[in-house]
């Protein structure tokens, strides 16, 4: 009697730890996101009652008038707390940091069965919420851990440990939840997708995209040389165009005060003619959340369809600022004319700082006069960075007057130094020009069939008007360190030397790279078929299935008629389980005729656990099996605790029973 | 919830002593919410048990003394004149308590006993017209002598099945009995007993029993021995619906007590001989109740 007490204290208390490990697990992701305070707030709850169940203090219930106080206080308090901490605002993040106090008060007033069915269903909502901040693959994938550990944690709490080991309960709470698969599908390709987000999430949920800005400071870019993080996928349907075309066009700035580029008024206008010549290529754009209007797309786009507007300067805006990813289609021509040039577009192209970069506009103003053509201004220009100019990403400081400071004293920089003292110099020469960042190049992965462009592939080049050529791309960074754009930029910044490990060894970083790729494949995979299965697509898909006509009254029937179908279809199997529970009978007689062949045969009249116990008696060696083997037997006989029927079948094959003593003891 | 009955029992075996099986049942017949008979021989601890038994459940306890001039009234409660007032007003009787030990019920007539069976079995009692419900949880633990047969009543087979377990005591084992008369007595260990549940927990206990989970596989076995009894050469007359379903409370209660969530054979092997034995009649007539009982678990196999 007194071994059956410690068993139920210990389940108990294992219950706690159970509760306790769903709801960390559930809460982890968000540590980094919420308030110090929050976090500590929680952990401080968490420890009391770990501590509580240890040494057995007390808790805040009615028996203790003080602590129930308290308790009532830090209700308040902690609410308070979260309104000052997030400043009253109402959104995602003031609402998972009240969450997560208040499930810490809860672990506290945390003690009839009812109080542990609440939390636990409580850290289910708390899964979804983590869904507020990220959607990629790991996330999912670890959230579905959680899952299996809450549905384990509610197994626990319906067992015995006796029956159920800590480890069953996980095995069964993942295969209900595989069970879950199905159902989950369908309703994901069924259920009517509604367009945005789900939650009609607040302000605050884009505050942590990174990427490139319509704005050009000088050493901006190399914040992002170093960043792996994925810009922008591409899948080309047909053609490919060569590496050394990949020019993907971002913002097109026009507007300088001497140090910052900005895109100015002109991006307002309408869309030019413009004229492609050669291949055209239709391609699929994937683009990361940037939190910005514009769009990216190969240069130059001829048709946006209702994507994007085009601006004057084929730049491309949407309507909406990116805030997830956005996939779009967009058809180019790496080799295009576009002839059009607006008075005020002459201005905005040939506008400098007032007093800015003398030693600059001297230069210019010489070669002005020693050339007779435009185009012959470009080619000297190009022929004094080829000089001695040096391309990196880690250059000078540059001091007093920036342009001044790079053309004649440092002499080194990327492509933003470049570009844009190019652009200075071909204004002042009397050339319109203009800068346009984006990017350049790309990896292609194998396994997908798309090319990867990260953050840090962020280029900058320039564009002049001619007068019979319109405006011509002329990349001044391609002049001084021709590899950047063939090779890509590792070319030229020695990526490899974050990884010293590897530096040595070219295998290691092939496998290594591919190794990322395969990663990528996944995510770029991840992002088509589950984050951007939009209306849109849902419908494209049931069409393809062949519901053309697919409203919202049919997918919701469909919807339900399937489940029904499904739970149908279950309950004509459970209607067979008479026949399963002959079949736990059959693997019991089984034993006992086993047990019966070494002279210990069960009475007719005698219960399960009777006979255990007599066995145990005469034959303690077989005591483990014999009683593993009743417990399943009478757990699948006599409970309504779910179990498989084939551990006793296994643990009965198992079994065999020698017919004398071991003398092992 | 477990851990509170562990601790009953064991607070219960350390006034009792030697009598595992018995504080057991009892325990048992309690969750089940059934009557309990005991009946032995005086002074073997009947008064004890009942008396622990209601101290430990933090319930209400009252004693009453039947004798062959008791009244109904006696029991019920009597209505009374107050001249100042001019009104009547009710005087309740000891059955308004929550356990109510029952002495020496067969002293009574049966007119008197009648009026607490009633009780027992509504959870009412009717006075002058109206009805007043009793408390809950209401137990009664009634105790009556085999012996001394002279000037009792004994109580009729229908009256017998308000009771839901007849136990015995017995005389203690020497070891026990060395034991007992070397301790304290027994009348002040009951006063120092602290209530580990009160009526709202025993209330829930008693809910909780009938969750407990009951296989097709358990009411195979159950219905098993119910026809054994009936078609059995041995019995005068069968177990009834009434004893079945008394069974099966009975059964998922010890499970309970087990810490478990389930019946299986067991617990209906346990119960069996308190609640099945004295209804049953053997033909012979010979045995008593516990061999009946033994026999008729012997006799079933559990399929």
């Amino acid at each position: 009697m007194i071994t059956m007490r410690r068993e139920t204290q210990e389940l108990a208390r294992s219950q706690l730890w159970w509760c306790l490990a769903s709801l960390i697990a559930a809460i982890a992701p968000h540590v980094p996101r919420l308030s110090p305070g929050i976090t500590a707030c929680f952990v401080v709850l968490a420890g009391w009652r770990m501590l509580a169940a240890w040494q057995y203090l007390p808790l805040p219930d009615r028996r203790h008038k003080a602590l129930w106080w308290l308790k009532q206080f830090l209700a308040l308090a902690a609410s308070l707390a979260v309104y000052i901490a997030y400043r009253g605002q109402i959104g995602r993040d003031a609402g998972v940091a009240l969450l997560a106090t208040l499930m810490g008060l809860k672990l506290i007033e945390l003690q009839a069965t009812r109080d542990f069915y609440i939390v636990t269903f409580l850290a289910y909502f708390l899964v979804v919420t983590n869904f507020f901040y990220s959607q990629t693959v790991f996330t999912a994938v670890y959230m579905l851990g959680v899952v299996v550990l809450i549905t384990a944690t509610l197994i626990r709490f319906n067992t015995s440990p006796t029956v159920f080991s800590g480890q069953a309960c996980l095995r069964l709470g993942a295969r209900m939840v595989l069970q879950a698969v199905p159902i989950m599908l369908i309703a994901f390709v069924l259920y009517p997708r509604i367009p945005g987000p789900l939650f009609g999430l607040p302000k605050d949920a884009y505050d942590a995209v990174t990427g490139l800005s319509d704005t050009m400071t000088l050493g901006e870019i190399t914040r992002l040389g170093a960043s792996d993080e994925i810009a922008f996928r591409v899948d080309f349907a047909g053609k490919v165009p060569r590496a050394a075309d990949m020019y993907w066009r971002g913002p097109v700035l026009w507007q300088t005060d001497g140090r910052t580029w900005r895109a100015g008024p002109i991006a307002e206008g309408k869309a030019p003619e413009v004229e492609g010549l050669e291949e055209r290529y239709r391609y699929t754009v994937l683009l990361e959340p940037t939190d910005e209007h514009w769009l990216i797309g190969l240069d130059a786009v001829l048709d946006a369809g209702k994507v994007a507007r085009t601006g004057p300067d084929l730049s491309l805006h949407a309507t909406t600022p990116v805030r997830k990813r956005l996939r779009y289609t967009l058809e180019s021509a790496t080799r295009w004319r576009l002839m059009a040039l607006t008075e005020a577009e002459r201005t905005a192209a040939l506008q400098l700082p007032a007093v800015a970069h003398p030693r600059a506009r001297a230069l210019a103003a010489e070669w002005r006069d020693e050339t007779a053509t435009p185009r012959a201004l470009v080619e000297r220009a190009l022929a004094f960075y080829r000089e001695d100019f040096v391309y990196t990403l880690l250059p000078e400081a540059l001091s007093g007057d920036a342009i001044d400071s790079f053309l004649f004293e440092t002499r080194e920089g990327f492509c933003e130094h470049f570009a844009g003292s190019f652009v200075v110099l071909m204004r002042a020469a009397g050339v319109p020009a203009r800068v346009v960042t984006g990017c350049q190049g790309g990896e292609f992965n194998n396994l997908s069939d798309y090319f990867m462009i990260r953050q840090r592939d962020a280029h900058a080049w320039a564009e002049v008007y001619l007068p019979q050529e319109g405006w011509v791309r002329v990349d001044p960074t391609a002049v001084v360190a021709p590899s950047r754009l063939s090779l890509g930029i590792e070319s030229v910044t020695g990526a490899r030397t974050q990884l010293p490990l590897f530096e040595a060894n070219e295998t290691a970083v092939r496998a290594l790279r591919s190794l990322r790729a395969a990663w990528d494949a996944v995510n770029y995979q991840w992002s088509q078929w589950v984050l951007g299965y939009t209306p849109q697509r849902q419908l494209e898909f049931l069409s393809w299935l062949g519901f053309v006509e697919a409203d919202l009254t049919g997918m919701t029937t469909a919807l339900a008629l399937t489940v029904a179908a499904m739970v149908l279809v279950l309950a004509w199997v459970t209607r067979r389980s008479r026949t399963l529970e002959d079949a736990v009978l059959r693997d019991y007689r089984r034993f006992c005729a086993r047990l019966a062949g070494i002279g210990l045969p069960r009475a007719a009249h005698e219960g399960p656990l009777a006979y255990a116990e007599r066995i145990g008696e005469v034959r303690p060696d077989l005591t483990p099996q014999v009683e593993h083997i009743t417990r399943l037997y009478t757990g699948l006989r006599y409970s309504d605790v779910p179990l498989d029927r084939s551990l006793l079948a296994r643990a009965v094959s198992r079994f065999r029973p020698s017919a004398s003593r071991k003398t092992a003891r | 919830m477990h851990d509170s009955l562990q601790g009953l029992l064991r607070s219960l075996d350390a006034v009792i002593l030697g009598k595992p099986a018995v504080t057991r049942l009892s325990v048992t017949c309690l969750l089940a919410g059934g009557h309990l008979l005991l009946e032995d021989l005086p002074g073997v601890g009947k008064t004890t048990l009942a008396h622990a038994l209601a101290k430990l459940s933090g319930l209400q306890f009252q004693r009453l003394q039947f004798t062959s001039d008791m009244l109904p009234s006696d029991i019920l409660g009597v209505s009374i004149y107050h001249r100042e007032t001019n009104t009547f007003t009710l005087q309740r009787g000891p059955v308004f308590t929550q356990v109510l030990l029952a002495d020496e019920i067969n002293r009574a007539t049966p007119r008197a006993q009648s009026a607490l069976l009633e009780a027992m079995q509504e959870g009412q009692v009717t006075l002058e017209g109206s009805t007043h419900a009793l408390l809950r949880p209401f137990f009664v633990i009634a105790t009556q002598n085999p012996r001394e047969q002279i000037g009792t009543y004994p109580l009729p087979e229908s009256q017998l099945d308000r009771f839901l377990m007849r136990l015995s005591l017995g005389y203690p084992a020497p070891a026990a009995e060395r034991q007992l008369l070397r301790g304290e007595e027994r009348r002040g260990m009951i006063e120092a007993l602290q209530p580990i549940l009160d009526a709202a927990r025993f209330l829930e206990l008693q809910a909780a029993v009938g969750e407990v989970h009951v296989s097709d596989a358990m009411l195979d076995y159950l219905q098993a021995v119910l026809t054994h009894t009936r078609r059995s050469a041995d019995y005068a007359c069968g177990l009834s619906p009434r004893a079945g379903l008394a069974l099966l409370r009975a059964t998922r209660a010890w499970a309970l007590l087990e810490g478990r969530k389930h019946c299986v054979p067991e617990d209906l092997q346990a119960v069996l001989p308190s609640v099945a034995g004295r209804r049953l009649v053997a033909r012979d007539g010979t045995r008593t109740a516990e061999e009946l009982g033994a026999a008729l678990v012997a006799g079933v196999p559990i399929p």
